[in-house]
């Protein structure tokens, strides 16, 4: 066997293995100067930051409404679900909206970063080192650019939230 | 007095609120609840003023208007505003529900619907809603 049917053997294996390998796309966000990702099967929407309407008597976490296409959406505050200092948006800031089995609204992030594919094999377990409370709420990390991201779990997250009541 | 102006127009109905500030937020009520509104109570009313403080309890800097206005109900009871800020008449196609989720983790039942117009959102206050809640927590306070 000469180097070069050596070589085209190895795309084959290559190319094969890549058909295999399964990728999960993630919307990269960022909050408090931290990236986390949220996977976008749960994602509908994103959308610029818009003026919320707060709702008198709605939990601290309940930010407001916004008006988009004709429909109303909520937004909450992930920040304060997440114990994290309030901040004002700015045009940076975007609003996602979410669809759960539990629950159907929008997280106020600080900006959207990227989309990325993330092979599942490049999926980790979550740092044992992070505090319980936020470790509950996440399903994995991978690493992007060098840094360390965090898988916020929205389904987990919803139910935290419908849990505060 | 304001009068009921509740009618139909083309098969779309169309009611009347008022929109009244409170603690920097706009709200609205609908004008048929409402007797009249005035700048001074009398002493003997003092009983029946209810402020929207437990609305807003979130808000540490909330602070009520030095120069507050009075929604007299007519089921007697008086609501403190900071100010009168307008009177639209809104067809029943911009009033909207509040959505699921906010029906489920509200924790006051007095915001009822929601008014949209020019993309702006006015939520609107049922004030008997209000007035029960109220005294519920006074009872219990």
């Amino acid at each position: 066997m000469d180097v070069g049917s050596q070589v085209a053997a190895s795309d084959e294996d290559l190319e094969s293995w890549q058909e295999e390998e399964k990728y999960e796309n993630f919307l990269v966000c960022s909050l408090d100067n931290t990236l986390f990702a949220f996977h976008s099967t749960y994602i509908t929407k994103v959308e610029p930051y818009v003026h919320i309407t707060y709702v008198p008597g709605c939990p601290e976490y309940v930010l407001g409404v916004i008006h988009i296409r004709g429909k109303i959406e909520s937004v909450l505050d992930l920040r304060t679900i997440l114990g994290l200092v309030k901040k004002e948006p700015d045009s940076k800031s975007r609003i996602i909206l979410f669809k759960t089995d539990k629950l159907d609204s929008g997280f106020l992030v600080d900006s959207v970063e990227d989309i990325v594919s993330i092979p599942q094999s490049a999926l980790q377990q979550p740092l044992s080192s992070l505090p319980d409370a936020i470790k509950l709420l996440i399903s994995g990390e991978f690493h992007y650019q060098n840094r360390h991201i965090v898988i916020l779990d929205v389904d987990k997250l919803s139910e935290k939230i419908l849990e505060i009541e | 007095m304001i009068a009921d102006n509740t009618s139909t127009q083309n098969m779309i109905e169309v009611r009347t609120y008022l929109i009244f500030s409170f603690s920097h937020y706009l709200l609205a009520i609908e004008a048929r609840y409402i007797s009249h509104i005035s700048s001074v109570v009398s002493k003997g009313e003092d009983d029946l003023i209810y402020t929207l403080d437990l609305l807003f309890s979130n808000y540490d800097n909330h602070r009520s208007s030095k120069n507050p206005k009075y929604i007299h109900l007519k089921i007697g009871e008086i609501i403190q505003i900071d100010d009168l800020e307008d009177i639209f008449e809104v067809p029943s196609n911009k009033l909207f529900s509040l959505p699921k989720d906010i029906k489920t983790m509200r924790r006051s039942m007095a915001i009822c619907n929601l008014i949209v117009l020019n993309n702006s959102i006015t939520a609107i206050l049922d004030p008997t809603i209000l007035i029960q809640e109220f005294t519920k927590s006074r009872e219990a306070s």
